[in-house]
């Protein structure tokens, strides 16, 4: 069910009147698991199970682990729980490219493929279960006794599908105290729906237009286009990503719920890791927090520290999809942070500021952050190994190909650049939106929204392209 | 209370009745920008009008703007047709050309499409354009059969291409009719869908206004997937009249393509001279460089054995398009607005397929063209 759906705007009033006729805070909950089965349950009925599944083990193994006798025991229920996760991820993510690139260097004859459909999300909600064991097996939360409420935890609809990435430690606590909708969050959490199906579906499915027929023959087109396609691949996904964040934030806050944030203008960062503390901020705190830390994350010289990022950064690429170009953007976002850290070490033994200040530094940091990242995207996007190559070649200068500049791309590049100039340099405009609730009467919020709306019904492309990050 | 509160406030209007005539009044503002802008940047008003045989045809004497491909304003002359004002004849041959968006050419000022094209190579042309976006194979004898009496063509051409070959025939709404006892087609037609009806209910609104005229673009696949969904129950429910149920002979499934399609031909040959130009789709390469798409090449052979059988002569513009993005370096299909090198034929692709045409017609009927009168 995607959001932007008439299918989910229609699920989504159900759910909401079920939520004003229910009156128990149990009930309420039950309603919102059930919901989000069949909200999952519309892409693959039978994956409901699976997710059913994750649910139990996470609260159980949970449960035996936190009343384990010995911390051996403790230990073994851990365990087996991240096996049980990583390996049902592995299973349906996995089998097929390491059963093929095991093949290939052992010289066996082909994999025999794997005859399985990927589950929708299924990278975000083995995340949650991870986070809420890794917290437990650590002692930073306690057990969550009530499965309903686990369950839910794991499958809550908003983000079970792309996220933001839930921590249990932030979305447990909300469902003990009494669920309700109320004006003041329905107007904001509505607002950020409009907000993230704007970013959706005008921006995004309007560059994927452009973008998909590049990338589909990347060899026809000249270097111009090819840059094009570039920069608005950028924005795609970012405002397909971000898009979906949003609306997941708002769809949340009208049922009750605050989540976390996850998009901070990443393209507006002025060094590789300010980049990560922008883009998809759940994962990459997630990364942190339960793999380089664990690695040993800053805390063995500096050597080990480069290889535990870069570590980090490789497997991020990999949760991303089973494919190397999904490996060699995070090997390249690996490097790049090895190369900033080591350039702002050098800096402060000379002590000097980390990042040094001032707009012309600022700008070369942010240009280059950007070009790079932008760049980064290619492998990211690109179907294959050999359509990367074939585009990087084609962005020298000299070729003879066909020059695309699509018109609506251009326009929405231009609006693109015009949202991130107001948020750098007029913030006041940005932070004035959404509209509290004893504005809505007055005629720049009528106006506003109003123009928001109509937009999107006219605008909006007649054939809805599911999220990019639903593959994930 | 914080101060912003206190202005928010302030500016909100004290009772239900002024928030009511504001929220009325910011609804008609929105409107109205809304029909400026879609007038000025998207689309003009439909210049569509529900026709009970073809489904809708172009209301005579109306304009269209359009900015999805290409960026165009036309005028539609006085039978509705996207050329200007038909002249009695005058020696000039006349050619009238029928076929589907690529022969409608929404997408090219009037000037610059192949039927143009055709009359600028060789001026003894009176080239009509008959087209109309989304036409079918099925309902095209249906308007030659309308115009041939008025206009009194010494030849039609009809383009068709790759959908007309795959889908069109195959079409849930394209009734085969065949006589049980001789197994020969006496019948094949598109039936009008029923999503066209709407424009019968809607016209005078959408003839008027661009803001409804994009609207009901949108939602049409939702008010046609419902359509579709009421006809599934209705038929389940066995609500479904028998009227059309009696004329439908006999269907014969194992028909293949190739004699459906030589029936379709048969019958323009029947009508008036008849040829076929058949616009191939490309697969384009490296450097500029493009071949005819194996799909699109597959499709017509097809045509060409069911022409052959026919005895209606066909010509392909594969070659024509290929060399014309050699020539140029232009790709004849696409536009920097839409998809480029796909979507339908830009000037440089008219100016193709205009050779194409002029080559046809002479090919055609040499004595004919031979009598026809220079200007």
């Amino acid at each position: 069910m995607i959001f932007t759906s008439i299918t989910f705007f229609v699920f989504f009033a159900i759910v909401l009147v079920l939520m004003a006729l229910i009156r128990s805070a149990k009930g309420r909950i039950w309603m919102l698991l059930v919901a989000s089965y069949i909200f999952y349950g519309n892409w693959n009925a039978h994956y409901v199970l699976l997710i059913f599944m994750y649910g139990l083990w996470g609260w159980g193994l949970g449960l035996a682990m936190y009343n384990a006798p010995t911390p051996a025991r403790k230990k073994f229920y851990f365990w087996l729980s991240v096996t049980l996760s990583l390996g049902t991820l592995a299973f349906f993510k996995y089998a097929n490219f390491f059963g093929e690139n095991i093949a290939r260097l052992l010289e066996l004859r082909s994999w025999e493929q794997v005859d399985v459909v990927l589950p929708v999300g299924i990278s975000f909600f083995t995340f949650h279960t991870m986070s809420y064991l890794i917290d437990l097996y650590r002692g930073k939360i306690g057990p969550s006794r009530d499965p309903i409420k686990f369950f839910l935890f794991v499958s809550f609809f908003p983000q079970l599908v792309a996220g933001p990435i839930l921590r249990a430690s932030s979305f447990l606590p909300q469902l003990d105290r009494t669920l309700r909708v109320t004006w003041p969050n329905f107007v904001s959490g509505a607002q950020l729906f409009i907000g993230g199906a704007i970013q959706k579906s005008l921006f995004a499915d309007h560059l994927s237009i452009f973008v998909d027929q590049v990338y589909r023959s990347p060899e026809i087109y000249s270097a111009g286009t090819l840059w094009l396609a570039v920069a608005a691949y950028s924005m795609q996904i970012f405002c397909d990503f971000a898009g979906y964040s949003l609306m997941a934030i708002g769809t949340a806050r009208i049922l009750g719920f605050e989540l976390p944030e996850n998009f901070r203008m990443p393209y507006l960062a002025r060094s590789v890791a300010d980049f990560w503390h922008r883009w998809h901020i759940s994962l990459s705190t997630w990364l942190r927090d339960y793999l380089y830390i664990p690695l040993g994350g800053s805390r063995h010289g500096p050597t080990r520290t480069q290889a535990n990022m870069f570590i980090t950064m490789l497997l991020g690429g990999l949760w991303h999809g089973a494919s190397w170009n999904f490996v060699l953007w995070g090997a390249l976002h690996g490097l790049a942070l090895g190369v900033h850290r080591a350039w702002t070490g050098w800096r402060e033994q000379r002590g000097r500021v980390a990042e040094p200040a001032g707009p012309l530094w600022s700008f070369v940091g942010w240009a280059a952050t950007l070009l790079f990242c932008c760049l980064a995207w290619i492998p990211f996007r690109s179907p294959s190994f050999e359509t990367t190559g074939v585009y990087l070649r084609g962005l020298l200068p000299g070729g003879d190909g066909i020059a695309w500049y699509h018109t609506p791309t251009l326009l929405i590049l231009a609006l693109a650049v015009l949202w991130h100039a107001t948020w750098q340099f007029a913030p006041r405009i940005v932070v004035r939106l959404p509209f509290r609730p004893d504005e809505l009467a007055t005629w720049p919020a009528m106006l506003t929204l109003g123009h928001a709306i109509l937009l999107l019904i006219l605008l909006a492309p007649l054939n809805t392209q599911p999220f990019i990050y639903f593959q994930f | 209370m914080t101060e912003q509160g206190a202005r928010a406030a302030q500016a909100a209007p004290k009772g239900i009745g002024r928030v009511l005539v504001r929220g009325l009044l910011a609804l008609l503002v929105v409107l109205g920008s809304g029909e400026f802008l879609v007038r000025v940047f998207v689309a003009g008003p439909s210049p569509q009008a529900y026709d009970p045989e073809i489904g809708y045809s172009y209301r005579p004497d109306s304009d269209l703007f359009q900015s999805k491909e290409g960026f165009t304003h036309l005028h539609f002359n006085a039978i509705g047709l996207n050329d200007r004002e038909i002249a009695p004849r005058d020696g000039h041959c006349r050619v009238l050309v029928i076929g589907d968006s690529y022969t409608a050419a929404l997408h090219v000022q009037q000037d610059l499409n192949f039927t143009s094209v055709a009359e600028r190579l060789d001026p003894r042309l009176d080239v009509i354009n008959a087209g109309r976006d989304g036409l079918f194979l099925g309902d095209m004898h249906k308007v030659a059969a309308r115009l041939i009496p008025g206009l009194r063509p010494d030849l039609v051409i009809y383009v068709i291409s790759e959908r007309a070959v795959d889908t069109d025939i195959t079409l849930p709404g394209f009734e085969v009719v065949v006589d049980p006892r001789s197994g020969s087609i006496v019948d094949a037609v598109m039936q009008v869908e029923g999503q066209e009806t709407l424009k019968r209910i809607f016209g005078p609104v959408l003839n008027h206004s661009a803001l409804a005229t994009r609207l009901a673009a949108q939602f049409k696949p939702m008010i046609v997937d419902a359509m579709t969904q009421f006809e599934v129950w209705r038929r389940d429910l066995g609500w479904t009249g028998t009227a059309r149920a009696a004329t439908a002979v006999a269907t014969a499934p194992s028909l293949s393509d190739e004699e459906v399609l030589a029936f379709v031909f048969r019958r323009f040959r029947d009508q008036a001279p008849a040829a076929l130009l058949y616009v191939n789709g490309l697969k384009y390469g490296p450097h500029r460089k493009a071949v005819i798409a194996a799909t699109s090449l597959d499709a017509q052979a097809v045509a060409e054995r069911a022409a052959a059988s026919a005895g209606v002569t066909i010509l392909g513009t594969g070659a024509y398009l290929a060399d014309s993005l050699a020539r140029t370096g232009q790709p004849p299909f696409g536009f920097q607005n839409a998809l480029l090198p796909g979507g339908h034929l830009n000037v440089t692709g008219h100016e193709a397929v205009g050779h194409a045409l002029v080559d046809l017609v002479h090919d055609m009927a040499p004595e004919l063209t031979a009598n026809c009168r220079a200007p």
